[in-house]
């Protein structure tokens, strides 16, 4: 017997989030907590990996970069494509992972698009 | 050896002695309802005697691989190996070689049940609740059968809650 | 680009996906475990040996099939939309059939044995040959010699590959809905897999084919 709905059956629907110039898809991914995916559609700058220590040690292969941020979240990166997903930690609650991701995603925009490719 | 080593020719993932397979918590669930749906109440005895198995063959290979003869770093070191292998975190209290309790939360099992098929009353960790019998057995290094695993309280029973295991030696 | 395996198997072994501070391996948007294969047989053969005799051998095998088509349906489609497919096995991919033969190179990193595709005929048939896959090396370590197949996670996992590319289409990334999943595997157009070969049987190797069922 279910007493409460099932994460996996509902809002599998992406909504989503604007931070700059990125758009971000928010859905509600598998076991209680959310996934942030966004593709920036080129390439990142292979530079960019070394500014991302700031967050936690990269590990990965060239093509692979993986960033764990404990009590925060999981940061996978395909850098050819500009491809971000974040995986929030289970137990923080929605509006921390929220909080979490978009900290990050603020400062991802800045490294990917400086100002003056903006302007 | 706490850490399992990967022999890529022959696909084979192994820690103390066993074999390793990575599955995802919608196999782990949908198998588990599966044998339940085939055996009824008998499905939960046989997978906490697997599990329990399992654990105390892997568990006593490992002890003895890292030279871990210290019963509380024993119970310490179960927990660490079920954390690093997905399953939770474990919290290991008040525990002697005659018994103690054990918390699991967060618990794989239990996420992976209530997003499939939300809450529920009914028992869902019985992988948690045959390993660490398995491992108090293979910390104490005594016979199975004298090791009797009570759940108190279930994390798939609602949002945050914990798994608690009651462990007894006879 | 052709499907370079040993590259992959290094890339996803490189990932050391062991638990973090929570005790949960979050990868590929999934939360995954290094589960035990002896405890995944115990428990399976279990309710196969429990149902044997008494006419439902079948219905067993059913069953335990039907949990590894939701593990390719979820675990496979989970991985074929990840960031980590992207990075790693996408570039690769030239082709319709690379999807599956990327997606194999990933699980000879899972340590279910070695998975070698045998001949894929697109949208027609799919041979799968299995070295030390862990089911039926794990029952003939407990059990005798069967006299039935017992590959039953292998067979599930073969048929989803053919299901997810060939009755969907997973390379739109469509969302792993219940609804998409009996699209898939409730179709007339569904494949499904038997062994023709197998470990647990006294064959060398387990050897699994999906074509369409009829």
């Amino acid at each position: 017997m279910s007493e409460t709905e099932p994460d996996d059956r509902r809002e599998q629907h992406a909504t989503s989030l604007q931070i700059g110039s990125l758009s971000v898809s928010v859905t509600r991914s598998c076991v209680r907590r959310d996934l942030y995916d966004l593709t920036v559609g080129r390439a990142l700058d292979a530079a960019l990996r070394g500014e991302l220590e700031r967050w936690g040690a990269v590990r990965g292969p060239p093509n692979l970069w993986v960033i764990d941020v404990p009590q925060r979240h999981r940061i996978t990166i395909a850098p050819a494509i500009g491809r971000v997903v974040i995986l929030p930690r289970i137990e923080r609650s929605r509006d921390e992972q929220s909080a979490h991701a978009t900290e990050f995603l603020r400062w991802f925009e800045q490294a990917v698009y400086p100002s003056a490719e903006r302007s | 050896m706490r850490t399992p080593t990967f022999d890529a020719d022959r696909g084979e993932i192994v820690l103390g002695g066993q074999r390793l397979v990575f599955h995802c918590h919608h196999y782990n669930v949908a198998l588990q309802r599966s044998l339940e749906d085939a055996l009824g109440p008998r499905a939960v005895e046989i997978q906490r005697l697997a599990a329990a198995e399992t654990a105390r063959l892997t568990l006593a290979s490992v002890f003895a691989e890292s030279d871990i003869r210290d019963f509380d770093a024993r119970m310490q070191c179960a927990a660490s190996v079920f954390a690093d292998a997905g399953f939770g975190r474990a919290t290991i209290v008040a525990m002697t070689s005659m018994g103690g309790r054990v918390e699991v939360a967060p618990s794989h099992y239990a996420l992976g049940w209530t997003s499939k098929w939300g809450t529920t009353p009914n028992a869902v960790d019985h992988f948690a609740a045959g390993y660490f019998r398995g491992a108090l057995c293979a910390a104490s290094e005594i016979a199975p059968e004298r090791v009797a695993v009570t759940v108190l309280a279930e994390a798939a029973a609602r949002e945050g809650a914990s798994t608690i295991l009651s462990l007894e030696v006879r | 680009m052709a499907i370079d395996e040993r590259a992959i198997v290094d890339a996803v072994a490189g990932l050391e996906l062991r638990g973090n501070e929570e005790g949960l391996i979050p990868a590929f948007g999934l939360h995954l475990t290094t589960h035990f294969a002896n405890y995944y047989n115990r428990s399976s053969f279990a309710v196969a040996r429990a149902l044997e005799g008494s006419g439902l051998e079948e219905d067993a095998r059913t069953l335990l099939v039907e949990a590894g088509h939701v593990c390719a349906f979820n675990t496979f489609g989970g991985i074929m939309r990840s960031a980590e497919w992207d990075a790693v096995v996408a570039p690769m991919i030239s082709s319709r059939e690379d999807w599956i033969r990327g997606m194999v190179a990933v699980i000879n990193a899972f340590g279910w044995g070695r998975w070698t595709i045998r001949e894929l005929i697109p949208d027609e048939r799919l041979c799968i040959e299995i070295e030390n896959g862990y089911e039926c090396a794990g029952w003939l370590k407990d059990y005798p010699v069967s006299h039935t197949p017992r590959c039953y996670l292998a067979a599930g996992g073969v048929a989803g590959l053919m299901n997810l590319l060939y009755v969907g289409d997973i390379t739109l990334r469509p969302t792993l809905s219940d609804a998409y999943y009996s699209e898939l595997f409730r179709d007339a157009r569904s494949f499904g897999a038997r062994a023709t070969s197998c470990l647990a049987c006294g064959d060398d190797r387990c050897v699994l084919v999906a074509t369409r069922q009829p």
